[in-house]
């Protein structure tokens, strides 16, 4: 008797079966997996490396092209025989252009082309204000590939003293942390606004004293980058390093803006408002907070503000506030209610009588 | 479960072709994806005319011939030429002192630096363009490369920030006293910034912090006075000090001369009268680089405004020297028709 059980027949509808459902199974599964972008560029990953190997080795296929070379810019114009600014030049606005700039490879010489390319074709469009300021997330979008390998090509492309367009761009960038996170934090070292837009990713201790030297050694440039130092320098026990800072440049007396004045020193606080006056750019809530604290210098500078008919003292951030010097007369003083003239003549006439009250917060007469 | 090789063979073939079925689809944009072009329509407008004129021409940036990490000097010196020549013909270094060709020049200090170090030291190299570099991080080796380099370090705030970044502060303060007090045995003029040496200065011994004020007198060590107000928040220099050392470096025009304020400021009342002769219409000067007025306000007290015109007019001013509790140097006020200084 033959011991071995006989193997089974199989039914054509059990094979019609077994291969619908492999087939179902596979066909969901991969669909599945596909639609998403993720695994798709995942793939596509895989094949570029696959393709470079296959490339490097000699082997060729009908699926890729060694000798391909993709440009910077794609193909479609319907002015070919014209240049490629010319081409450019012809869409309808920088959104259009930015979708017909491409980065061909991931190499860094590339790479430097590209931020040019884009750098400088960004700065073509900017007389259009409205447009080129709502650009600036595709801009980060199109740069993001090199800022996550190369910053320091980006950060060098953008003219980091031309204004908020340019530099809003670190903060659209740095929300997504580079891979090249060493780059990153020398470059938070070395300049203020770098310092605001990446120094969150230095421990306390680096921070503050990247703080400290870019305080006693670099301009304070955007009002942004001030705050940002002055918050760091704020903490520390020793007040010499934001002294030096709020008499730095321009901006340097708008470095207190964020901070609750008490905070800082008297000392710190007059040397920032001083700072302001001087350049003809002081700020309205500094020169109330001192006028309110018995500030004698403050106070001479709200009669000289309201009292003289000197336009060139009257620049913009004065008109701005033209009428507020005119409140902080009338609610720190006894003689608010001059104003032209008649308040010069009454100050030069009364300097040494005038006297600060602390019990009715103001400046009064001494009879 | 599969009864026999028959079922094992159909159930592999139709997993196949449910993988090849399910990828056909996806095949296009994935292909797309690794190595192909997107397909873009391109809008046809009507030409930009503002938009053409601030492009420079990019075939230029497109065709250069980027040489490999690799190669040698001379090449990348070429490379280094042609940039430049582009950069100029098409004026892409302009009054904003930031280069728009600034990604290029960063691969150039990516990849070659010690081009860019062989042309700082025989001073061929724009400095501003370094600084952007140095700003990005680049070019961190250039004290060890770069020929005299305490020429750099004592002239240039970021120069010594890169110097920081790379060795620390104690070593970039030895490294600028060292250079500093080398200047005085030197005959060639010198050029520093007051800001470098207020970095060092907390770290030298007592008998160099009391030669800094002597070297920095001396003709040969030049310097901005717009930047001396950087050695003010040490709170360890004589204010009078500070005054002469403004003065001796003071500039014939008036463009630029916020240090008339500073010097005010530090108790000098030598600017007094450029002030009040200025008061009406600040010498036609921005208020950021020259303001005579707000320097009057912080630092004189007594007569304001017209009564302070009208009485210097008539040569009826009366200017008494002060040494203010909030930092006043002097008083105006009325007096004899005369313009001179009173000692009461």
């Amino acid at each position: 008797m033959n011991n071995q059980e006989a193997i089974p027949r199989t039914s054509p509808f059990r094979i019609l079966m077994i291969s619908s459902i492999s087939f179902l199974f596979m066909f969901v599964g991969v669909q599945d997996a596909l639609i998403k972008p993720e695994n798709q560029k995942a793939i596509a990953v895989v094949l570029q490396d696959v393709k470079s190997l296959l490339c490097e080795t000699g082997t060729r296929t009908p699926l890729y092209d060694c000798s391909q070379q993709t440009g910077f810019i794609k193909k479609g114009s319907s002015h070919t025989n014209l240049s490629v600014a010319e081409q450019l030049a012809h869409l309808p606005d920088i959104l259009n252009v930015l979708d017909k700039i491409a980065l061909p490879d991931d190499s860094a010489a590339v790479a430097a082309k590209y931020v040019t390319l884009v750098g400088l074709l960004q700065k073509s469009r900017a007389h259009d204000n409205s447009k080129a300021y709502k650009s600036l997330g595709q801009i980060a979008v199109k740069l993001e590939p090199v800022w996550a390998s190369y910053p320091q090509l980006v950060v060098t492309q953008t003219c980091i003293f031309c204004g908020e367009y340019q530099s809003m761009i670190f903060k659209k960038l740095g929300v997504n942390a580079s891979q090249n996170m060493t780059a990153m934090l020398t470059m938070a070292k070395m300049h203020p606004l770098y310092f605001a837009s990446f120094s969150h990713h230095l421990d306390s201790g680096a921070a503050l004293d990247a703080a400290k030297n870019l305080a006693l050694l670099s301009q304070a440039g955007a009002s942004e980058s001030a705050v940002a130092i002055a918050k760091h320098l704020n903490t520390d026990s020793t007040r010499q390093h934001l002294n030096a800072w709020v008499i730095k440049g321009l901006n340097g007396t708008r470095a207190l803006n964020e901070l609750p004045f008490d905070t800082v020193p008297l000392e710190t606080r007059i040397l920032a408002w001083q700072s302001g006056v001087l350049q003809g750019y002081d700020t309205i809530e500094l020169t109330e907070h001192l006028v309110s604290k018995g500030y004698r210098p403050a106070l001479r500078w709200l009669v000289w503000m309201n009292g003289t008919p000197l336009n060139y003292l009257r620049s913009w951030p004065y008109e701005r506030n033209a009428a507020k010097y005119n409140a902080l007369l009338q609610r720190y003083t006894s003689f608010g209610h001059l104003g032209g003239d008649s308040l010069s003549d009454f100050y030069s006439e009364n300097w040494s009588n005038l006297f600060w009250n602390a019990q009715k917060e103001q400046w009064v007469m001494n009879l | 479960m599969l009864r026999n090789r028959l079922e094992k063979n159909v159930v592999v073939i139709s997993l196949l072709v449910g993988l090849m079925a399910g990828c056909y689809q996806y095949v296009p944009d994935i292909k797309q994806l690794a190595f192909g072009e997107e397909d873009v329509v391109w809008q046809d407008n009507k030409l930009d005319q503002k938009a053409l004129a601030s492009t420079p021409p990019l075939e230029g940036i497109l065709n250069l011939s980027i040489p490999v990490a690799d190669a040698g000097l001379d090449e990348w010196s070429r490379y280094l030429d042609e940039l430049n020549q582009l950069e100029a013909s098409n004026e892409l270094f302009g009054s904003s002192n930031h280069s728009k060709l600034g990604a290029l020049y960063a691969y150039v200090a990516l990849e070659k630096p010690e081009v860019i170090y062989q042309r700082l030291s025989r001073s061929a190299f724009d400095l501003g363009k370094t600084a952007n570099l140095l700003q990005a991080g680049l070019l961190h080796d250039w004290y060890e490369y770069v020929v005299n380099p305490d020429d750099l370090l004592l002239s240039n705030e970021v120069f010594l920030l890169s110097f920081i970044a790379k060795y620390g502060q104690a070593a970039a303060q030895k490294a600028i006293t060292q250079a500093f007090f080398n200047l005085s045995s030197s005959i060639l003029p010198a050029r520093i910034d007051p800001g470098v040496i207020a970095y060092a200065y907390p770290a030298m011994a007592e008998q160099q912090k009391k030669g800094v004020i002597t070297l920095m007198k001396n003709p040969q060590v030049r310097y901005d006075p717009r930047d001396v107000i950087k050695l003010m928040y040490l709170n360890a220099l004589d204010k009078a000090d500070l005054v002469e050392l403004i003065e001796n470096q003071a500039y014939s025009n008036k463009s630029m001369s916020s240090y008339m304020g500073h010097a005010a400021l530090l108790g000098g009342s030598s600017y007094l009268n450029t002030f009040l002769k200025d008061m009406v219409d600040n010498d036609k000067q921005p208020t950021n680089f020259y303001c005579a007025a707000c320097t009057l306000a912080l630092s004189t007290e007594g007569l304001v405004g017209q009564p302070l015109l009208d009485t210097r007019s008539q040569g009826r001013l009366k200017i008494t020297p002060e040494n203010g509790f909030d930092g006043e140097v002097a008083i105006l006020s009325k007096g004899k028709p005369v313009m001179e200084w009173s000692h009461e």
